[in-house]
């Protein structure tokens, strides 16, 4: 730097001098932009949770598929003079013995009875004829195939059939693909909302800023460096709203882990503390998406004027 | 008062970065073409500003002639001239400015810059043209929320240029224009001299190829008008073409340079009786 003249500004007020408030060329927020403030960082929340539920739901309904695909159970029905509870120990006996089987066990009686009684009650029980039941647990590397443990009964001599929960796995892939579908649905809608939300405060800030557009156009500014300027503004606003709702977000999901003891509740939305690694990314997609909306409608609206 | 800093000084501090080929070509005489067909070969050379059969009409396109602010002018300025316009008030000097600046476009005509023909819906044009020039608006078009040193060193930010680069230059170009106590405060606080003055410096901060001055010196004491018109014929001297508005006649008669006049809608130089834009 050269060495001031007497005439030169005097190093106080040389040193007041700064770039930063270059560096957006438009004017500091008024009120409608503590509203969108507000309104982004919501916007972000409902996101943010959305993005949680859907991981949270999605784990829950593999882990309740992957429990369902590592059990199959046989009903069997005794021959010959033979009861139904030996039958049932000859036939978990067999099953033992096939590869890919971790563990065989026939359901005793009495379990099975508790097991109807909550559905059918006391009376009813007495009367009912208890189906004969071997639990089968796979192996989850290398499980057996259904096919080879019914020829490995038949060659047993036993008469059995085998129950493989197929059809409430089906219903339970189908529950967690439109959880899924709604959570990614709702992330969506609530992207688009902040892109319109964005687009109108843009119209709105350029309207409320034509005085500066102006000056700054004859001062030979392209459509492009206006743009810039408020792509700037709206994506810095967005990205901090964004990470306050993000943050937000993340204290509830907190608050429920360690508040909320229900097992049902577990079971139905089962959060792990890795999930919150997923609010990261949300404030900067927010602001991606504030800073190409207001790009967007920048460089429209100055090519109408 | 404003400081003194020689004004040698302070155009040789003016950013050298943005000066164009324009400048550095040797100042030619004033001259004002009345005929059109005049102009023919010199719009890419020497003509900074052409205007042919420009009208400009405000409202509907239906008017008649009789209702142009501008009625069929056609003029030239040569690069590195100097030229004062004047005329009554609404005779149109300053909607003559803003075709020149392509804040307005004409109604009838073609006007080319720099040589180029301007193309109304050319943002990008619009914006490389504007760059190389300089404009002292009447309502000076400060921007509220930046403090002076800001403003004056606004059109260095479009150009791209940095903070570090322009800091010293901008300093002192508004000591030249006794801003230098001022340079943090914001223009709400300025008087209406002061605001003009760093209008002034921010118009020419760029050292631009044609500067367009609509009454710079209308807030200002005649010391300082003086003072600023010193500033506006050394940017001419360095090869800047000037045009500037003004109602005032002191200054005009003081600077001995040639005159265009808005009279009824048609152009004059003051020393004829012909008229300038029929040719």
């Amino acid at each position: 730097m050269r060495q001031p003249s007497g005439s030169r500004a005097n190093a106080t007020e040389l040193s007041r001098l700064s770039s930063s408030g270059m560096r957006n060329l438009l004017p500091s927020q008024d009120e409608r932009e503590v509203a969108l403030h507000y309104v982004i960082g919501v916007l972000c929340l409902l996101a943010c949770l959305a993005a949680l539920f859907a991981v949270a739901s999605d784990r829950a309904a593999s882990g309740w598929a992957r429990d369902i695909r590592s059990e199959v159970t046989f009903q069997v029905r005794p021959t010959g003079l033979e009861t139904g509870s030996v039958a049932a120990a000859k036939a978990a006996e067999v099953l033992a013995g096939i590869k890919g089987v971790a563990e065989a066990r026939a359901l005793e009686p009495e379990r099975a009875k508790a097991l109807i009684k909550p559905w059918l009650g006391d009376v009813i029980l007495d009367d009912l004829p208890i189906p004969n039941l071997v639990e089968v647990k796979l192996d989850p590397k290398v499980p057996a195939r259904p096919k080879a443990m019914m020829e490995a009964l038949t060659n047993a001599d036993i008469d059995a059939s085998l129950d493989d929960h197929s059809v409430w796995l089906k219903d339970i892939e189908k529950s967690a693909l439109i959880i899924r579908l709604l959570a990614y649905g709702i992330f969506f809608i609530i992207g688009s909302a902040t892109a319109a939300v964005v687009g109108f405060a843009t119209r709105a800030g350029l309207a409320a800023r034509a005085n500066v557009v102006d000056v700054l156009s004859l001062c030979g500014a392209t459509d492009i460096f206006i743009a810039e300027r408020f792509q700037y503004r709206f994506a810095r606003m967005a990205f901090e709203s964004g990470l306050l709702g993000a943050a937000v977000s993340g204290v509830a999901i907190t608050v429920i882990k360690i508040a909320v003891s229900s097992q049902t509740f577990v079971m139905v939305l089962p959060f792990s503390w890795s999930d919150l690694l997923i609010l990261i990314p949300c404030p900067v997609l927010v602001a991606f998406i504030a800073a190409a909306t207001a790009r967007l409608v920048t460089l429209r609206l100055l090519g109408h004027r | 008062m404003p400081d003194e800093v020689p004004e040698t000084r302070v155009l040789n501090l003016i950013p050298a970065k943005v000066l164009t080929t324009d400048q550095a070509r040797p100042k030619p005489q004033p001259q004002m073409k009345n005929n059109p067909d005049d102009n023919q070969g010199d719009a890419g050379g020497g003509s900074i500003v052409e205007f042919r059969n420009v009208s400009l009409g405000y409202g509907d396109g239906d008017r008649g002639p009789d209702e142009f602010i501008l009625k069929s002018l056609n003029f030239q300025l040569p690069a590195g001239s100097f030229h004062f316009l004047t005329g009554p008030s609404g005779a149109g000097k300053t909607s003559l400015l803003k075709l020149i600046y392509l804040a307005q476009q004409p109604t009838l005509g073609s006007i080319s810059l720099f040589g180029e023909a301007i193309h109304p819906n050319d943002r990008a044009q619009s914006a490389a043209l504007r760059r190389r020039l300089g404009i002292v608006f009447q309502e000076f078009r400060l921007l509220e929320h930046l403090n002076v040193f800001d403003n004056a060193a606004l059109p260095l930010v479009v150009h791209g240029q940095r903070f570090k680069d322009y800091r010293e230059d901008v300093t002192e170009l508004l000591s030249w224009v006794g801003l230098k106590h001022r340079l943090t405060a914001m223009p709400h606080i300025l008087s209406g001299g002061e605001k003009q003055r760093l209008a002034i410096a921010r118009a020419v901060v760029t050292r631009p190829t044609l500067i367009l001055a609509d009454e710079p010196t209308g807030n200002i004491d005649y010391a300082m008008g003086l003072r600023i018109m010193r500033l506006f014929l050394e940017m001419n001297r360095l090869g800047a073409t000037v045009l500037i508005a003004t109602h005032d006649e002191s200054l005009v008669r003081a600077s001995g340079m040639p005159v265009l006049e808005l009279k009824d809608g048609e152009l004059y130089r003051r020393d004829l009786t012909a008229r300038g834009g029929q040719g």
